[in-house]
């Protein structure tokens, strides 16, 4: 009995001590919590929480609590929430006997009133941020932090706009473009940035990084998925979503937990173009995104889907390109632009449960093309705006009376960007390869170019993601293409220019991009190489019956990998190029008589630390190649230093052929007629952007001035 | 005593609840399930059909009970056995009166991601294809009217079709019933799975070795691609030209002896293959492709020989074998 009274008796006197501690902690000593976790913490959330608890549980200390709306009105304002004014509001009316707090709660009202006022006054506003930066990414949720993938380096960085500071997180590599980061989102909070890394052979990893710098983790790295991107975190900073590109190049929404790496998927697309920007709400609950509804739409619609994946729906789709642009910091509305290139539109439209409700409001005609970076808690856009960088196709006399100061000549086309471009045998035609859409180059349009009118003709329905090379038959009625299908499969294609028929005749390896040689002289076979074995790399050129599928070999070249085979004007030789063995860093340009069989053997016309594109002489005497200044990715606008050279078949060395041609090209042709040369090249600007910020659009009680309906 | 009887109703009643309710139960849709490795998380569930379990299990009693066939022999798992991942071991199945089906027995796992029903992709919808088989001559050939009828009829029934809709026993919602069941219906985290979730000792040497062959050498990802291992194509690979397939429902020339790609989860366990069940086992199926495909008709020109070494074979088999999940969710 005693040790139960006893024991009694120590239960009463912790539960009074517990007590105890429980009505030491003060209402003050709450607020000092919420305050630090404000602006210590930097979370808002867990700090208006502990807001709306001193005002439930300490009501009946009016100071604190008139403190405390002041406060909780100014965390609103942070969040861009229209609670603020509520918060203020509820000073200046219920708390007369707070004189200092009205004060400050009045000059807030005051200042959101004069704003809302600016707001529908002007309509939305524009400044740019950052000029000439190196590159877009995205931005934290105060944004304050941007992140970025330079252009010129493929290194990660982050710039802090209010400082200036500009800060890389990864280091050149010493190769350029050995190692480099891909799409890169920084954290809500600013504090970390994931992005994607590519590092040669292995499978792109998908990691995340102190924007203070340090050793990165890598949070997915799976030889099952070939690519991954993150587009947004979660605003709890726990997830991020991210579009994964699985081995089989099907496409899918994937949720990747930042904490371990887990990787659940939300949605898989199949074949299609993987779906491009998204977005989580700002209550986390869903996730926006764009998505091409059928294989050959060119327009994106706008979805909306539940992270529980219990439900999705169309937010915007018509006819249109919809892109989505963003979420407003309250979540009840999405931004997203329509129309193509600089005709496009920006429009704000309410979303209540994921779904869209009522009609869209404009914001912004002939906007542009935008790189959206995300909209921060104050309800800024931020953009980045990308000064064009397009391949073109070029042409340059073969004239040695030109002065080699003039300029090669660019050919105007109809789409702004030209690449895989080939005369037809007659000169009649032109080809050439251009992005179905301006701002995504994952889907490929071919265009026929009638040289005489220079009228163009999309040919329709061609089935393919991209295309490498073209290659017209000897009648000018196929089109070999090499590239890579919707399907991911790599090879060379048949394509029939009038129809858009595709069929894959040769399927190539990963990596195999330049495989196809050449037709035979009567249209009937084509002739393609490929390379096997490791270390000891044989060359092998085979021939295929279109018509029977047959296939023979024609030659083998043990020890020398076949790059880039050209099939010679009169169907007899074979010229490609080849990386010497054993010396890796000397490239050697060779030909090869066909038709001799087992006894062949390449003859080196032209070796150099690199030689670009080449092409056969009209008479199939010479080989014109090019050698360019120093082998490795240009990163300033310089005059070119690239040289064309000229070498005999029979032998003897290259000599330099006195003209200007353009500096890093990828392509190069004769003309027919023998006096002119096409180069398709990259344009000398490194693509810069600027970045931009948008304001004064978010809907206050009424719509954004100069609302339109949509 | 016949099955007319009340009191035989009563029993057969009876034993089919009972037998219903030893099975292992079916997790509650409308809770969120948990994700399958290998399978997307979202379903799409069409608007005109929420998902819910009352549905679910009216659709299970409807899949297993024999009354949808006209001479009260034939389920809907006479053909797609549970244990045979929903499929069955014969070229054809049979019908009432011991008829012939035209065509193999499809599984009918994760049908719920399906873009479109049967070989030849006539039916566009769950709630479209679940009927087809009742009213096929060769099948249940049971006319929706009288198994409507015969619904009304039977009191369980009527209770449990008033539960789930207000508008109690129509055809619509005895496709929406089935379709439901079907819909929950899923296959997901096979060895296969967990290794590409990265799990690296879930497959074998010679397994792993067979995935690099069937993304690479094989390119049988050109066409059994996805989460399922299908794009839900149409192909003609050259096996029996005499039925037309999709052909005959889109008629266009080109699609004539087509078929849509089949799902390869749970592969092993669906002998015999193809449209048509011609080909008997799995490594007669890689022969066939390692040849470039059937020789008859107008078989697809991206078909050609694989050139693949014994080794590979084995390599190929023993990955497709680890596309058999250890269990299904929602089985019966």
């Amino acid at each position: 009995m005693n040790r139960v009274i006893t024991s009694l008796v120590i239960a009463c006197i912790l539960c009074s001590s517990r007590t105890r501690t429980a009505v030491a902690q003060s209402g003050s000593d709450v607020f000092q919590q919420a305050l630090r976790k404000e602006r210590v913490d930097g979370d808002l959330k867990g700090a208006i929480a502990l807001y709306q608890r001193i005002l439930k549980d300490y009501a009946n200390d009016r100071a604190l609590s008139a403190s405390v709306l002041v406060q909780l009105g100014s965390a609103y304002e942070k969040q861009g929430s229209t609670e603020a004014q509520a918060a203020y509001q509820r000073v200046v009316r219920e708390f007369a006997d707070q004189p200092n707090q009205i004060v400050r709660a009045q000059a807030r009202l005051d200042a959101l009133a004069s704003t809302i006022t600016a707001r529908e006054a002007s309509g939305p506003t524009l400044r740019r941020v950052w000029a000439d930066a190196p590159g877009a990414g995205g931005a934290s949720a105060d944004g304050r932090i941007l992140s970025f993938a330079d252009r010129r380096t493929g290194q990660l960085g982050v710039r802090d706009l209010t400082t200036g500071e500009t800060r890389m997180l990864t280091e050149n590599p010493p190769r350029p473009w050995q190692v480099y980061a891909l799409g890169n989102v920084p954290s809500r909070d600013g504090r970390f940035v994931a992005y994607s890394w590519y590092s040669g052979p292995h499978p792109v990893e998908l990691r995340v990084g102190s924007t203070r710098g340090g050793e990165p983790r890598v949070l997915v790295s799976n030889p099952a998925i070939e690519f991954i991107a993150p587009l947004d975190w979660s605003p709890d900073g726990k997830q991020i979503v991210a579009f994964a590109v699985r081995k089989d190049r099907v496409g899918q929404i994937a949720i990747i937990s930042a904490l371990d790496g887990s990787l659940r998927v939300l949605k898989t697309f199949g074949w299609r173009v993987a779906p491009g920007r998204m977005g989580f709400s700002p209550d986390g609950k869903f996730i926006a995104y764009n998505f091409a509804p059928r294989d050959d739409a060119n327009q994106r619609d706008i979805y909306i889907i539940a992270t529980d994946a219990s439900v999705e729906s169309v937010f915007a789709g018509t006819i249109d390109d919809e892109q989505f642009l963003g979420w407003t910091p309250d979540g009840k509305h999405v931004l997203y632009a329509t129309g193509q290139a600089e005709q496009r539109s920006i429009w704000l439209a309410r979303v209540e449960a994921g779904r869209p409700t009522g009609d869209a409001t404009l914001v912004r005609r002939n906007a542009g093309a935008a790189e959206p970076m995300g909209i921060t808690n104050r309800g800024t856009f931020l953009f980045g705006v990308a000064a064009p960088s397009p391949i073109r196709a070029l042409s340059v006399a073969l004239d040695s009376t030109r002065p080699r100061s003039s300029s090669p000549t660019p050919i105007t086309l109809d789409r702004p960007e030209a690449w895989a471009a080939q005369w037809s045998h007659d000169g009649q035609a032109f080809v050439y390869a251009s992005s179905a859409k301006p701002d995504d180059s994952r889907a490929t349009h071919l265009i026929v170019r009638t040289t005489s009118t220079s009228a163009e003709r999309v040919v329709p329905a061609v089935d393919l993601a991209y295309a490498y090379s073209t290659r017209w038959s000897p009648d000018d009625r196929y089109l070999m293409v090499v590239g890579q299908d919707k399907k991911g499969r790599r090879g060379v294609f048949r394509v029939d220019p009038s129809s858009g028929a595709t069929t894959l005749i040769i399927a190539a390896a990963a990596g195999a991009d330049e495989v196809f040689a050449g037709w035979t002289a009567d249209a009937k076979s084509v002739i393609y190489t490929e390379n096997v074995g490791q270390p000891l790399v044989t060359g092998i050129v085979r021939q295929r019956d279109l018509q029977t599928g047959e296939e023979r070999e024609l030659m083998r070249l043990p020890g020398i990998a076949i790059g880039s085979p050209k099939i010679s004007p009169d169907f007899k030789r074979l010229a490609f190029l080849s990386r010497d063995s054993g010396n890796s860093s000397m490239k050697s340009l060779k030909v090869v008589e066909l038709g001799t069989g087992e006894s062949s053997h390449a003859t080196t016309l032209a070796r150099a630390g690199d030689i670009g594109p080449f092409t056969w002489s009209t008479n199939g005497h010479s080989l014109y190649y090019v050698v360019p200044s120093d082998g490795e990715r240009q990163t300033s606008a310089e005059s070119s230093k690239d040289r064309l050279m000229r070498v005999s078949t029979t032998g003897g060395d290259g000599s330099e052929v006195p003209i200007s041609i353009p500096s890093r090209s990828i392509g190069i042709q004769m003309h027919p007629g023998g006096d002119k040369l096409l180069f398709t090249a990259h344009s000398s600007s490194p693509g810069q952007r600027d970045i931009w910020a948008m304001e004064n659009f978010l809907p206050t009680s009424g719509l954004p001035g100069g609302g339109a309906r949509r | 005593m016949r099955v007319g009887d009340r009191p035989m109703r009563c029993l057969v009643l009876t034993v089919l609840v009972a037998a219903i309710a030893s099975m292992p139960s079916v997790a509650q849709v409308g809770e969120r399930t948990a994700p399958l490795r290998g399978l997307d998380e979202y379903v799409q569930v069409p608007e005109s059909n929420p998902l819910t379990p009352a549905k679910v299990t009216l659709g299970r009693r409807l899949f297993f009970d024999p009354l949808l066939s006209a001479d009260r022999t034939i389920s809907c798992a006479s053909c797609h056995h549970p244990e045979l991942a929903f499929s069955d071991t014969t070229a054809r199945s049979r019908g009432v009166r011991g008829q012939e089906t035209t065509r193999n027995v499809p599984s009918i796992l994760n049908r719920a991601y399906g873009a479109s029903f049967f070989w030849d992709g006539r039916a566009r919808s769950l709630e479209e294809a679940v009927v087809q088989p009742i009213e096929n001559p060769r099948e249940m050939a049971l006319p929706l009217s009288i198994l409507l009828d015969r619904l009304r009829q039977d009191s369980a029934y009527r209770h449990l079709f008033g539960e789930v809709f207000r508008d109690s026993v129509t055809g619509p919602n005895v496709a929406r019933s089935l379709a439901s069941y079907l819909r929950v219906l899923r296959s997901g985290d096979s060895p296969a799975d967990r290794y590409m979730a990265g799990e690296r000792s879930a497959l074998s040497v010679e397994a792993a070795r067979g995935l690099e062959v069937f993304f690479g050498k094989a390119n049988c990802v050109a066409c059994h691609a996805g989460p399922l291992f299908t794009d839900e194509s149409f192909h003609n690979t050259g096996v029996s030209p005499a039925d037309t397939g999709r052909g005959l429902v889109t008629h266009r020339a080109e699609d004539r002896g087509a078929f849509k790609v089949p799902s390869l989860r749970n592969v092993a366990m669906t002998a015999p293959y193809m449209h048509d069940g011609s080909i008997a086992t799995l490594d007669s199926v890689v022969e066939f492709y390692d040849h470039g495909g059937g020789l008859s008709g107008r078989s697809d020109p991206e078909l050609r020989p694989l050139r693949l070494t014994n080794e590979e074979k084995r390599e190929l088999l023993a990955f497709l074998r680890s596309l058999t999940a250890s269990s299904f969710v929602h089985q019966p």
